[in-house]
Formats: C-alpha cells, sequence, structure tokens
C-alpha cells in the first residue's frame, strides 16, 4: 500500500517529497526488517532476534517502509 | 528503510473498563532515510489500521519529547517510581496490621496466576496497559531477548484468608557491602496488588530484608500510599524519571469516552482539532446518574476548543483542563467551561 507524502508540520526541514511505500510485511521480510529497526536504533544487529521475532510475529501489525 | 510495529492491547480506563488499543512499539527509521517522512508514513498508516481493527486508541512509550505530539498523542500518564531509605523509614506505621503469610512463588506459577491477579489490579487504576503473554514469560525468565541476562528474582505471593492470591512481589538484592558492613539495595522488579492488606503485608516484608539499606521502586503509581504507611514518609525520595509516562492517541471518540466514568450529570461540548481526522469535530459529552457518558457528534456550539493531543492528555484524568487553557493548549468558548472539564475528567486515583 502506498501511503501519500506525510503533511503534518515537522520540526526539522524535510527532503522533498519521494515516493514511499508503506506495507504490511511477511514473514519473509522478517531479517531485513530487523537489521532496518537495529539500524534506527543504533544498537548492534543479533541473528538470534530473528527466531524470537518469528515467535511473536503477528501478519497484519508489523510494518516496513 | 522504516519498522513499524503494533500490538494488540487494552487500556484500563476511569471506571475499570479495558479499552482496546493499538501499542505502537519498534518505530524506527535508518539515519540515512530520516527528515522524509518516513515516520510520519508509517504512523498514518499503522493508525488507519488501528482504526480499520476497532481499536478506540493508541499508546506508546516516547523516547522523545517533541516526536508524537503532532500525531495526536499526549503524556496522559506519569511515573512515579521512588527510593526508601530504609534506616530512615522507621519501618511500618505500628498501628498497621501486617499479620500475614508470604509464600515464595516459582516462575511457573507466577506465569499461572500472575496474569488474572495483574488484570484484576489494574482495574483499579487507569492507565495501566496489559501486559501480553511474552511479557509474563520474559519477566520469569522463560523467553529472554538475545543477549539479555537473567537475574531470576524473589517472587513472593500473598493469600487471603481464602486461600486466593492477592498480591506478588518481585525483587532482587545486590548483596553489596561497605566498610566492612551491610549496604544492600533492594530492587522492586513488579508489585502487584489487589487488596491493601496484601499491599502492606508485601511492604512489611520488603522493609524486613536483612542487609538491605535501601529499596528502589522504578515504577509505581505517581500517588503510590507508601510514604503514608511508614513511620517517617520523608524516607521516600522520588526517582529522577522523566515526568511523561504512557502517551496516548484517541482514534474512535466515542468508543473511547464512553469507555470510563465521569461524575453525574454534566454536560460538555468539545470542539476537536485533528488533522488526521480521527476525532476531528464538535462531540457533546453527556453524562448520566450511574456515571456512564453518552458522546454525540454536535452541531452546535462548543464549549471548549482543543486539539487532539490536549484531549489525550484529559482523558484518563491526568491533566486538567483549566492547566491547558493557561498553557494556551485549550480554548474556553463559554465561560466556566475549563473548570467544568475539570470536573468531568478528574479522577481519585492518578492514573
Amino acid at each position: 500500500m502506498t501511503d501519500a507524502p506525510p503533511t503534518s508540520p515537522s520540526p526539522h526541514p524535510t527532503a522533498p517529497p519521494t515516493a514511499l511505500t508503506v506495507r504490511e510485511i511477511t514473514e519473509d521480510d522478517l531479517d531485513g526488517w530487523g537489521r532496518a529497526y537495529s539500524k534506527g536504533n543504533f544498537v548492534p544487529y543479533r541473528t538470534a532476534s530473528l527466531e524470537r521475532r518469528r515467535g511473536v510475529f503477528e501478519p497484519g501489525r508489523w510494518l516496513g517502509a | 528503510m522504516g519498522t513499524f510495529r503494533g500490538l494488540a492491547l487494552d487500556l484500563s480506563v476511569p471506571g475499570g473498563a479495558l479499552l482496546p488499543v493499538l501499542g505502537v512499539s519498534s518505530l524506527a527509521v535508518v539515519p540515512s532515510h530520516r527528515r522524509r517522512g518516513i515516520l510520519s508514513a508509517l504512523m498514518a498508516h499503522g493508525l488507519r489500521a488501528a482504526v480499520a481493527r476497532g481499536e478506540a486508541a493508541a499508546v506508546l512509550h516516547s523516547a522523545e519529547y517533541p516526536v508524537y505530539g503532532r500525531y495526536g498523542f499526549a503524556p496522559a500518564t506519569r511515573h512515579g517510581g521512588f527510593t526508601v531509605d530504609v534506616t530512615a523509614s522507621g519501618g511500618l506505621r505500628p498501628d498497621l496490621d501486617t499479620s500475614a503469610t508470604l509464600r515464595e512463588a516459582a516462575p511457573e506459577e507466577v506465569r499461572r496466576f500472575g496474569p488474572a491477579l495483574f488484570d484484576e489490579a489494574r482495574r483499579g487504576r487507569a492507565g495501566a496497559v496489559s501486559r501480553p503473554g511474552w511479557s509474563w514469560r520474559r519477566r520469569t525468565g522463560a523467553a529472554l531477548l538475545p543477549g539479555e541476562e537473567w537475574e531470576a528474582p524473589t517472587v513472593l505471593v500473598h493469600r487471603d484468608g481464602a486461600g486466593e492470591v492477592r498480591g506478588l512481589v518481585a525483587y532482587t538484592v545486590d548483596g553489596k557491602w561497605s566498610d566492612r558492613v551491610p549496604d544492600a539495595t533492594l530492587t522492586v522488579t513488579d508489585l502487584v496488588a489487589t487488596t491493601a492488606q496484601a499491599r502492606r503485608a508485601l511492604w512489611a516484608h520488603l522493609l524486613s530484608v536483612d542487609w538491605v539499606r535501601r529499596i528502589e521502586v522504578p515504577d509505581a503509581a505517581p500517588d503510590d500510599p507508601l510514604p503514608l504507611l511508614l513511620r517517617d514518609p520523608r524516607a521516600v525520595r522520588p526517582l529522577p524519571h522523566p515526568a511523561d509516562c504512557l502517551w496516548l492517541r484517541l482514534l474512535d471518540l466515542p468508543a473511547a469516552l464512553t469507555a470510563r466514568t465521569y461524575p453525574p450529570g454534566l454536560r460538555l461540548a468539545l470542539r476537536v482539532a485533528d488533522p488526521a481526522g480521527h476525532v476531528d469535530g464538535v462531540w457533546l459529552l453527556r453524562t448520566g446518574a450511574d456515571g456512564s457518558a453518552e458522546v454525540t457528534p454536535d452541531g452546535g456550539p462548543a464549549d471548549l476548543a482543543l486539539d487532539a493531543a490536549a484531549l489525550a492528555a484529559l482523558h484518563l484524568g491526568g491533566e486538567q483542563a483549566s492547566r491547558l487553557v493557561a498553557a494556551g493548549l485549550a480554548t474556553e468558548l463559554t465561560p466556566g467551561a475549563a473548570r467544568r472539564a475539570d470536573t468531568l475528567f478528574r479522577t481519585t486515583a492518578e492514573p
């Protein structure tokens, strides 16, 4: 599913809008999702976290952009 | 480039009802792609999906204060952790009945009775979020995060005269010594009680643990009665938490506002601004003699104007409309509206 560029005011200058896709991820996306999450939070990615995420994954409730 | 996880949770509201809510978690954008609207797009998608599932509100814990107000979130509860200087406290007041038998509980027992005990206890305190099964497994060492170290806490259980579990406390003790004398800190990792008697009995135990000079309670209600149970309430010092705890965003205004209870016989028309559209409009809130409320869209003049975030701040009773008006976050459209809103949303126990 594609979302329109954000319209909410931001306290920071924003880059020019680009096409942005937000979608519900599948179990196959969990590894990439976990890597993006770790990078975004400045924490090392642990391969062991993939198995834990598989255990709590709920389709429809996990999104990726 | 960005991640979002939506948990299926419920939130206790004033009056004891449980409101289905979206728990916003794992929001992240990789550093190379920030300031491009990815967070906004994830949030917009996640909130729309929550509305479609019938979740009446969303909650989160905010790492940084300025980020989430623009999405309609506001702090709705406050942190209330504290430290007790055990020696200075003098123990519990001598007039209190603390007679009880406490028994140690194994992790599997806690997983069995803990969820029901917690759910009963949190109905008496607005702003408490449900603990999913994985949360109990993690608390009891059965499922840890990668790299997480597990120090098994001591868990004691209080039962009433009929044998029903009425409270539990979990804690660790660091076993520290200073200058050749015990100087240990006891950290309470969980304290749940459904009766005042159970709470007193658990505290009587905590204050009597050998070698412990101070007790840290990182998570507690801001108006926890513990100081008043002690001979010297000055022995309790607040921990240096950020002021805000749970952030709330209303999504289905009639469902959220009618889930809680109010003082009887009041009427207030709210003009709510919400650029995302979820709760935008004029809403008439009328309370019945039994404390229930009726909320309907209204075309008439409003009494109080505020945005979605300001309304979320009021919803659990942790903020005052008159304070929001003083801060320019709400506007009185009819004289006395803020005071009426204060009376309407105020709660006995702080959320």
